[in-house]
């Protein structure tokens, strides 16, 4: 049974927990616009030609280039914080942006700080990390039975995405049948359902709906589906094109996912966002049995999903090391782990994330020597 | 066949948007909205983000941080700026990725700062330059509590600091903390709960923060 996350309930009213969420100060605030700059900088140029579109629909042009000019002016003639000047020159080279000057810290009172851009390591991704493993279940037992690999399809959310064509420029998609294009404007919005993170193995529906400037369906247009796979170079067709119903709608579906795909729908002078959808790996952990005495036994780890020569760690819970290793060809790696005279000892068999799949971790524990 | 299996992988269910925050921030406003528009590029959605969160990261990596926070900070919002176009999630994914992102940035600031010691000057540059727009007195009063708070919690075991923090100031979920702590959940949930209530039975902390 899944608790709820009500245990902090008890602690409301402690003076301790009171100070720690207390609204924030206004000290804690300073520094919204040289956030907000740097945010401006950073934006592909895409995004901001989408957003100063639309802000242009509400202020006047000359307000829209003051808007977007200032923070680079700011970072230009180095009046931004100097931590913040740091990293933008450090970190966005191509703005040209000037060093600060190191007369002082910002706070910290540390002098001439050289530029350090270290690089964690373990890749942060801008994929949300609030899907927690499952943890092992108290009734996990070395004879439960396996569950599909599937079983999870849906425990992730449906996305839309749509992005406007681009302004007049002719697209490379296929030529259609003697229906006129849609005028500039048009739409295709893109929907990937169970959602944008699948469990290896899962088959996608991508339905699209094309519309017109004035929101309108777009009935009998030719969308064909494409995707982008690790090492296969340019996008790939899925499937037979298809036209668009009365409601301006297209369903494809594409076959189980074993790899991480960019998908993108195409019709003519219109094209949906590019969706990426990654997968993850299903992890599996077979234990040796073991007899009175022993002092270790074997562990298996089978990664569907991963390719060989990707890699495995095995920690044992509560502590920093662990033992690594790669997966073979039948996607299997061996680890040897002590084996514990009366006690249960907690391990977690955790897979990195490649240009294939998402990382993804499996607790798992293995009993006391000679129970099973 | 000489071999048993104990599991197989299991994700719990996502998506769900929160409309509860596990801590006691005052805001609680839905923030999706304000997510689909920072993605998109309008800067008042990734103010509305920022004013949510960035107070939250401060006071995480008070506790979390041996070096300097407020660089640690900026570094985590230039990471998050950086990427933001091509995140995908809702505003607990977004929330957990910010925090993640932040303590990866504080490792290795930990390890840059363990490889190249500096020495430390008096900062001049704060003189004078508080902001005075709020009462200063309730400021004043709020900002000891909640800065003496911190530095109680510091006193915790590192782990189980971490765990308060980005469980109680962070927001953020059980499950979630677990996973980027490397923890089971319910590791994390005892961990939380005696850590709290090792600072809340304290009868000398609760003088002091009283």
């Amino acid at each position: 049974m899944r608790r709820r996350d009500d245990d902090l309930s008890p602690f409301r009213d402690d003076p301790v927990f009171e100070a720690l969420t207390a609204p924030a100060t206004e000290t804690e605030l300073v520094g919204e616009a040289e956030a907000v700059a740097a945010f401006r900088e950073a934006m592909p140029a895409r995004v901001k030609r989408r957003s100063a579109a639309r802000i242009a629909t509400t202020t006047t042009a000359a307000a829209v280039t003051l808007a977007v000019s200032g923070g680079a002016a700011a970072a230009y003639t180095a009046h931004l914080p100097e931590s913040w000047q740091a990293k933008l020159h450090a970190d966005l080279p191509a703005l040209d942006i000037p060093a600060p000057h190191h007369h002082h810290h910002s706070s910290g009172g540390v002098v001439a700080k050289p530029v350090v851009t270290p690089h964690p390591t373990v890749a942060t991704t801008p994929t949300p990390a609030a899907t927690g493993a499952g943890s092992p279940s108290p009734h996990a037992s070395p004879s439960l039975a396996p569950t599909s690999p599937l079983a999870s399809p849906s425990a992730t959310p449906s996305l839309s995405v749509v992005v406007p064509p681009p302004s007049s420029t002719p697209t490379t998609s296929p030529t259609s049948t003697s229906v006129s294009p849609p005028a500039s404007g048009a739409q295709l919005a893109m929907h990937v359902s169970p959602g944008a993170r699948v469990t290896v193995g899962t088959q996608l529906t991508v339905d699209g709906t094309l519309t017109a400037p004035d929101g309108t369906a777009v009935a009998s247009r030719r969308v064909v589906l494409l995707e982008r796979v690790v090492g296969r170079r340019g996008w790939n067709r899925v499937g037979a094109p298809l036209q668009t119903s009365a409601a301006g709608q297209v369903t494809f579906s594409v076959p189980a996912l074993q790899q991480n795909v960019r998908l993108v729908l195409h019709s003519r002078h219109v094209r949906s966002a590019v969706q990426k959808v990654v997968v993850i790996p299903v992890i599996r952990v077979d234990v040796a049995p073991t007899s009175a005495g022993d002092t270790s036994t074997t562990v298996t780890v089978s990664v569907a999903g991963g390719e060989p020569g990707d890699v495995v760690v095995l920690r044992e819970a509560g502590t920093r090391t662990g033992q690594r290793a790669s997966l073979s060809g039948s996607a299997t790696a061996t680890f040897t782990v002590a084996v514990s005279q009366r006690e249960v000892i907690h391990y977690r068999a955790f897979v990195p994330r490649t240009k294939e799949h998402a990382s993804h971790s499996l607790p798992f524990y293995v009993p006391p020597s000679g129970s099973g | 066949m000489g071999t048993a299996l104990i599991a197989t992988s299991h994700r719990r269910p996502r998506g769900r948007a929160r409309r509860s925050d596990p801590s006691g921030f005052a805001t609680d406003e839905p923030l999706d909205d304000a997510l689909d528009r920072a993605r998109a590029g309008d800067e008042s959605g990734f103010a509305e983000l920022w004013r949510e969160l960035h107070p939250r990261l401060l006071r995480y990596l008070r506790v979390r941080c041996t070096g300097n926070h407020e660089d640690v900070a900026a570094e985590t919002w230039l990471h998050v700026v950086r990427d933001l176009h091509s995140f995908i999630g809702n505003v607990d994914g977004f929330r957990a990725w910010v925090f993640t992102v932040a303590r990866h940035r504080a490792i290795d600031a930990a390890r840059a700062s363990a490889a190249r010691p500096q020495i430390s000057v008096p900062d001049f540059s704060a003189v004078g330059r508080q902001p005075t727009s709020a009462p200063a007195e309730s400021e004043a009063l709020e900002r000891i509590s909640t800065e003496r708070a911190l530095k109680l919690v510091k006193r915790l075991p590192a782990e189980q600091a971490e765990m308060v923090m980005l469980r109680v100031v962070a927001g953020l979920d059980v499950p979630v903390v677990a996973d980027i702590v490397g923890k089971s959940p319910g590791a994390v949930r005892v961990s939380v709960h005696r850590g709290l209530r090792t600072l809340s039975r304290d009868p000398q902390i609760r003088s002091e923060v009283v």
